[in-house]
Parts: C-alpha cells; sequence; structure tokens
C-alpha cells in the first residue's frame, strides 16, 4: 500500500501490544527529609526562608529557586491555611471513573508569604469555597510513616 | 533579529484521532517528504535536523534515536528536543544563525492514539513525593488553575465554554482537524464533569499527526521559494516545576515568553501588529489567559473581546483559526508545530476558505501541557 491509501480501520491491522515496567526509588532529599520526619516525629510543620531574598518555601528547601541562594534554617508554622482553590475530581489516575469524586485543594499556607500546598480536602463538594481557612488533619502518630498521607487532608473550619 | 531565517518547506499529514495503519515513523516520512518536495530538496541537501521526541510518548525510552531514519537523517548531524516543537523551531533557527547549516529539517510528531494508558504517563510528569501519591487524574491541575481563573473574575464559564465552540468550529474550515463540530454553549457547560469546573468538551482531545518544516537562510530561502515566511522572532520560559511555589493564574512564562519574541522581532504594540494567533486552547480557559499574557488584550478584556466576536475568522485579530487544539486536536509536543504551521499557510496565503484577509504578521504560542509551565512562543511574518 502507498501512504496515500491509508487504512483508518482497525480491523486486518497487525500491531503488538507492548508494557514499559518503570520501577524507581526516589530520594527525599535534605529538605523533605527534615519536612516528613517533623510531622512524623512531633506534628509539626517546617517552612524556610531564603536568607537573601526573603522567598519562603513550604516545604521547606535546601535553596532558593529564585536567587540561588543557599538555604540553612527552617521555621515552624501551624499547618493551616485557606483555599486558594479546588477542583471536584472526577477521574482516578488512569482516567477511569470513581465511585465518588475527591475535593482536590491548592492550600494557601499561613506563614508562608503565600507558598501553596496541594492535598485533599475533607468535605462534600458543594461545602467547599474559596477563602475558607482550613487545617491539616494528621493520622495518629503510631500510624505516621513519614510520607504525603501522615497528612490525611486538610478540613475546613 | 540578526540576519533572516525563513520557513520555505511545510509537509504535514493530517490530524485525525487513530491512525492505524500508519506507523509513527511513517507518519514523520509522509510529512518530511512533502515538506522537501514543497522546495524540491532531498535529505542529501539539508545540513542539520532537529526533531522533538519526548521519552515514552512513542512507546520507547530514549526515544531521540529513533528519529533519524524517516527523515533521511541517518549519519547526518541530529538533535532531539524533549519540550515543544516551537522550542524545535527555535533551536533550528539558532542553527540557521551560526552560519554554519544552511538548510535545517525542524520535526514534530504526535503518535499517542498509540498510548493506552496516557493519564499514567502524564502523571510520572508529577513531583513523585508530594503530588503522584493522590492518585488523580493530572486534569486536577486545570481544575485548579480554572477554579482560580473564574474566582478572580478573569472571564466568565460561558465565555470559557465560548472558546470551544469557536474552535471547534473554527476546524469545519480545516480539512485536517480532527475535531471540528457545531456545539453549542450548553453541549460544552452539560458535558462530563471531569475535574470540575473542567468538563470533557473542555479539553483538547488526542490526535495523531505529524508536521515537518524546511527552514533555511535568506539566501537560500530565496532561490528555494517565492514565499518564504520569515522567523523574525522567538521566545521560551519555564516558570517553577513545583505545584507549591509556582506562580497561580498569571501565565508568567508565557508573558516572559512572547515578551522575548516581542524584542527580537522588534514588535512594540503586539495588539496592533499581530494579525493572528494560534495558541494554546488545550483547556479552554487557556486561550483566554495566554492571549492577555502576550499582550494581545488587556487584562481581564480576552472574554469579552471573544463575545463581540474580535477572536473569531471575521475578527480583528483572529485566535485559534485552525480550531486549535480543541478542533484540530491536542498533538502533545507537536502542537505547537501544528501552530506554527496554521500561520505559515495563512502568511502564504494558502489556507483556503479559512484564510484571513491581510495577514502579514503572525504569532504561535504553545504551552507543553499538565503539569509543565514551559511555553514557548514564535513570530512569523511574510515581509
Ligand atoms: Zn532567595
Amino acid at each position: 500500500m502507498g501512504l496515500s491509501e491509508r487504512i483508518e480501520r482497525n480491523v486486518d491491522l497487525s500491531y503488538f501490544e507492548g508494557k514499559i515496567p518503570v520501577n524507581y526509588v526516589y530520594t527525599y532529599g535534605l529538605g523533605l527529609e527534615k519536612f516528613f520526619n517533623a510531622i512524623k516525629e512531633k506534628g509539626e510543620f517546617l517552612a524556610s526562608r531564603c536568607p537573601e531574598c526573603g522567598a519562603v518555601y513550604f516545604p521547606c528547601r535546601i535553596f532558593c529557586e529564585r536567587c540561588f541562594s543557599e538555604i540553612t534554617r527552617t521555621f515552624k508554622v501551624p499547618g493551616t491555611g485557606t483555599v486558594y482553590s479546588y477542583t471536584v475530581c472526577h477521574l482516578d489516575m488512569d482516567g477511569s471513573p470513581k465511585k465518588e469524586p475527591d475535593v482536590v485543594g491548592l492550600i494557601e499556607v499561613d506563614g508562608t508569604e503565600g507558598a501553596k500546598f496541594v492535598h485533599f480536602i475533607d468535605a462534600k463538594p458543594d461545602k467547599v469555597t474559596i477563602g475558607r481557612k482550613v487545617k491539616p488533619v494528621l493520622k495518629a502518630k503510631k500510624d505516621r510513616e513519614g510520607g504525603i498521607f501522615d497528612i490525611k487532608g486538610f478540613r475546613q473550619v | 533579529m540578526i540576519g533572516k531565517v525563513a520557513i520555505t518547506g511545510l509537509g504535514y499529514t493530517e490530524f485525525s484521532a487513530g491512525s492505524p495503519g500508519t506507523s509513527f515513523r511513517e507518519l514523520t516520512y509522509e510529512a518530511a517528504a512533502k515538506a522537501y518536495n514543497e522546495v524540491g530538496i532531498e535529505p542529501k541537501d539539508i545540513d542539520t535536523f532537529v526533531c522533538t521526541s519526548e521519552d515514552f510518548c512513542e512507546g520507547y525510552s530514549i526515544s531521540d534515536e529513533y528519529c533519524n531514519d524517516q527523515l533521511g537523517a541517518v549519519l547526518k548531524p541530529v538533535q532531539t528536543i524533549p519540550g515543544d516543537a516551537i522550542h524545535s523551531l527555535a533551536v533550528g533557527t539558532m542553527l540557521v544563525l551560526t552560519g554554519q547549516f544552511d538548510i535545517v529539517a525542524v520535526q514534530a510528531l504526535s503518535k499517542l492514539s498509540n498510548m493506552k494508558t496516557i493519564p499514567n504517563m502524564v502523571n510520572f510528569a508529577f513531583d513523585p513525593i508530594l503530588n503522584r501519591p493522590l492518585d488523580e487524574h493530572y486534569s486536577y491541575v486545570s481544575g485548579l488553575a480554572m477554579n482560580r481563573f473564574l474566582h478572580d473574575g478573569k472571564a466568565t464559564r460561558e465565555q470559557c465554554a465560548r472558546v470551544v465552540v469557536k474552535n471547534r468550529a473554527n476546524a469545519l474550515q480545516n480539512p485536517v482537524a480532527a475535531y471540528a463540530a457545531d456545539l453549542t454553549l450548553d453541549n460544552v457547560l452539560d458535558s462530563e464533569p471531569v475535574s470540575e469546573p473542567v468538563r470533557l468538551l473542555d479539553l483538547a482531545q488526542v490526535a495523531d499527526g505529524a508536521i515537518v518544516f524546511v527552514i533555511c537562510s535568506e539566501q537560500t530561502a530565496r532561490s528555494l521559494t517565492d514565499n518564504p515566511i520569515w522567523v523574525k522572532g522567538v521566545g521560551w520560559s519555564t516558570d517553577s516545576p513545583s505545584l507549591e511555589s509556582r506562580d497561580w493564574g498569571n501565565a508568567v512564562s508565557t508573558r516572559l515568553a512572547g515578551d522575548m519574541a516581542y524584542k527580537m522581532a522588534g514588535i512594540k504594540y503586539p495588539a496592533r501588529e499581530i494579525d493572528l494567533a494560534e495558541v494554546t486552547d488545550e483547556v479552554s480557559f487557556k486561550e483566554l489567559e495566554y492571549i492577555e499574557a502576550l499582550r494581545l488584550f488587556e487584562p481581564g478584556r480576552a472574554g469579552l473581546a471573544l463575545e463581540d466576536g474580535r477572536t473569531t475568522r471575521g475578527g480583528d485579530l483572529p485566535v485559534n483559526v485552525s480550531g486549535g487544539d480543541l478542533g484540530v486536536g491536542h498533538l502533545f509536543e507537536a502542537a505547537g508545530a501544528q501552530k506554527l504551521m496554521e500561520i505559515v499557510l495563512q502568511l502564504r496565503g494558502t489556507a483556503g476558505s479559512r484564510q484571513i484577509a491581510n495577514a502579514h504578521t503572525g504569532l504561535a504560542q504553545a504551552w507543553r501541557g499538565e503539569p509543565t509551565t514551559s511555553a514557548a512562543v514564535a513570530i512569523l511574518s511574510n515581509k
């Protein structure tokens, strides 16, 4: 066949079905290690402020993405915040429909001069509003593993 | 810009929801053969090749190793850009400007119909520790952005739906578009919720297709063609990859990419000097956000301009006459190539029933898609 005779139907055409398995170990690094340890051990939330330009990062980091300075100190913030935006999610990661939609929030974190944090908001979709105050809900200390789900999500207050 | 660089040859396939009879390399071969034929050259005449390819999209890791044979580029200098095709045009332009390469081929392709798990691939682009564990479909980032965009009063929900209606109707005049349709606002507003406020029809659907450009120096351009389209300026920028620290709601990377391209092109008043624009409308509201970021409309005015018909085919600044990502199809890294292609056809005066009268300067902008913040802009002119 020539290119001008392109077949548009899927029947009678050959293909090979393949799969790329990719497994990986993701290193937390110094910043996130400290951030998740503080949540796990003390239920505390750590931000960091750039000593040169004053930019604040949440979760804490060891370098400033705006001025390239090293950041060595962290400080505690309450972990509370405001709903900057939210979305009602009807699809799972693979594109399949969910039984019940999830609400994902973009939280502006208190004491961080505008840093955002993405997590679930534990509320019915029609009860969530932009501008509402939220607080994090942590797992019981014995169940914490040092990852994002040590925070179960945020709840509107 | 120092020196002049022109797009002389253009070759493309049709864009379609699937291309089961043609492999991804055959798609590129078709586009390349047409581009070379248009200007009467053969691969041996081409000094270097710039491809556009993301790992995994075609089912390979190190996918750039599989870009060359279908272009006639085996044992030739080749490089691959893992970004948008407008980044590749920028690189090709710079290669010509070095004076070391006279004729350059720039390629881009989408064969995403072959990928059975697109959301999983896109989710692999998210931060693995902070964001990926949420296990949400990647359009949630667009949902967060669009909800704040509406909350800030930058446009109305109806105006966003109107972008979809306009662009899919525009595609009716584009014989190679995959998703031409005559829709109503209610069709869009009542479509299935995906990541609310984003609904199914707010999102561009995946399409296959390939595009190849031949670009060259001024002297060679004039010998190859009577209608060279000049690359007047290029610009590109990327905000922070972190959802936590990026600038939500200001499309800063598109603003900076546009300003860089305008400066290079010597454009001081974009709204007056740009005759038409092709910008990302992969999610409906992005078109409105980007045409403001590109200074084509005053802040907060894009939605009204749309309602007033200023961005339709007959308006004073048509946007996405081709049909955009919504009407032509979402081409991933080839998205910018489709936008460049439309500007080239319009500036040549060969856009058929969708031809814009008196078009001399056009802008193409592309965003690399969720969850990225990369944007690239090119300004083309027929003068
Ligand atoms: Zn700093």
